[in-house]
């Protein structure tokens, strides 16, 4: 739980902080930075540290499928975010068995590409 | 001339007119002199006086029960009473500690927060008193939907991969 700890004294001081500091502290950053709330953005520092520690040809895996995702259309995005969705809700167990069906269905797939 | 000790003895039933004239002579002539005793004397005269206005207050409300009187006098004398510490037992240099101690604590607890979240910079940057990596900046999409970008070619095909039985499910349908 210290992510949500983490996550709700951010919240927490961002309450505090003065409007101005929350929105102009930074005006050159990128708009979608900006936009995200103070929880998102923590979040999202999480994840880049996470990419980070991750082995190279790992990190590479993950930006071929970010280029894939960006020449996704926004049907299909929306398709993927309810598979997400689905996925998320299911148990542990069930999420692992899903790990290894795509394994097995990798494997079968492969030789015909 | 009467003692400090024989007048204070005396001073209530003087105030309330209960002492013969030459007694009181006596009294007033030794709080001209005593500094002490005529302090003691008009807190005393201050007393009954608000004791006496309590009671007339009281008094003047008709179909007051006696409990009810008893009630509402101790009501107001402990409305003009010394408010009760909230710790009467604790010596006053401990408020000196005890402030320095919720200072400590409090540091203590942002230390920890710090420690928890991955450092000062995992405060300040969310909050936006610190500028992110570039890479965020840059690429704030990837990293927002991370978990999902991930598992990206699971996701792509998860009706067809949740369908997929699995070596034991299979062997199970068929026994």
């Amino acid at each position: 739980m210290p992510g949500r700890t983490a996550r709700l004294t951010l919240l927490a001081l961002a309450a505090c902080l003065p409007f101005p500091s929350r929105v102009t502290a930074f005006p050159l950053l990128a708009q979608n930075w900006r936009e995200l709330s103070p929880g998102e953005r923590y979040d999202t520092l999480k994840n880049y540290q996470q990419h980070e520690r991750l082995p190279e040809d790992s990190r590479r895996d993950v930006e071929k499928r970010y280029q894939r995702w960006q020449q996704m259309s926004p049907d299909e995005r929306d398709h993927i975010r309810q598979n997400y969705q689905r996925f998320q809700q299911l148990p542990p167990q069930e999420r692992a068995r899903i790990q290894q069906k795509y394994e097995k269905w990798r494997r079968q797939a492969e030789p015909s590409h | 001339m009467l003692g400090c000790q024989n007048v204070r003895q005396d001073l209530t039933a003087w105030i309330e007119g209960e002492l013969p004239e030459q007694r009181c002579d006596h009294i007033r002539e030794h709080l001209a002199a005593c500094a002490g005793c005529s302090a003691e004397a008009a807190s005393l005269r201050m007393a009954i006086a608000w004791q006496q206005r309590a009671l007339r207050a009281a008094m003047s409300l008709d179909g007051m029960a006696t409990v009810a009187l008893g009630a509402q006098l101790q009501r107001a004398l402990a409305a003009t009473a010394k408010p009760t510490p909230l710790w009467p037992w604790r010596p006053a240099w401990s408020s000196i500690w005890g402030r320095l101690a919720l200072t400590g604590a409090a540091l203590s607890f942002a230390v920890v927060v710090l420690l928890l979240a991955g450092g000062p910079g995992m405060v300040l940057m969310p909050l936006g008193l610190e500028s992110p990596p570039a890479a965020v900046v840059q690429h704030t999409e990837l990293f927002k939907d991370y978990p999902l970008i991930e598992r990206l070619d699971v996701l792509e095909h998860f009706e067809t991969v949740e369908s997929m039985p699995l070596d034991d499910e299979s062997a199970a349908q068929q026994g």
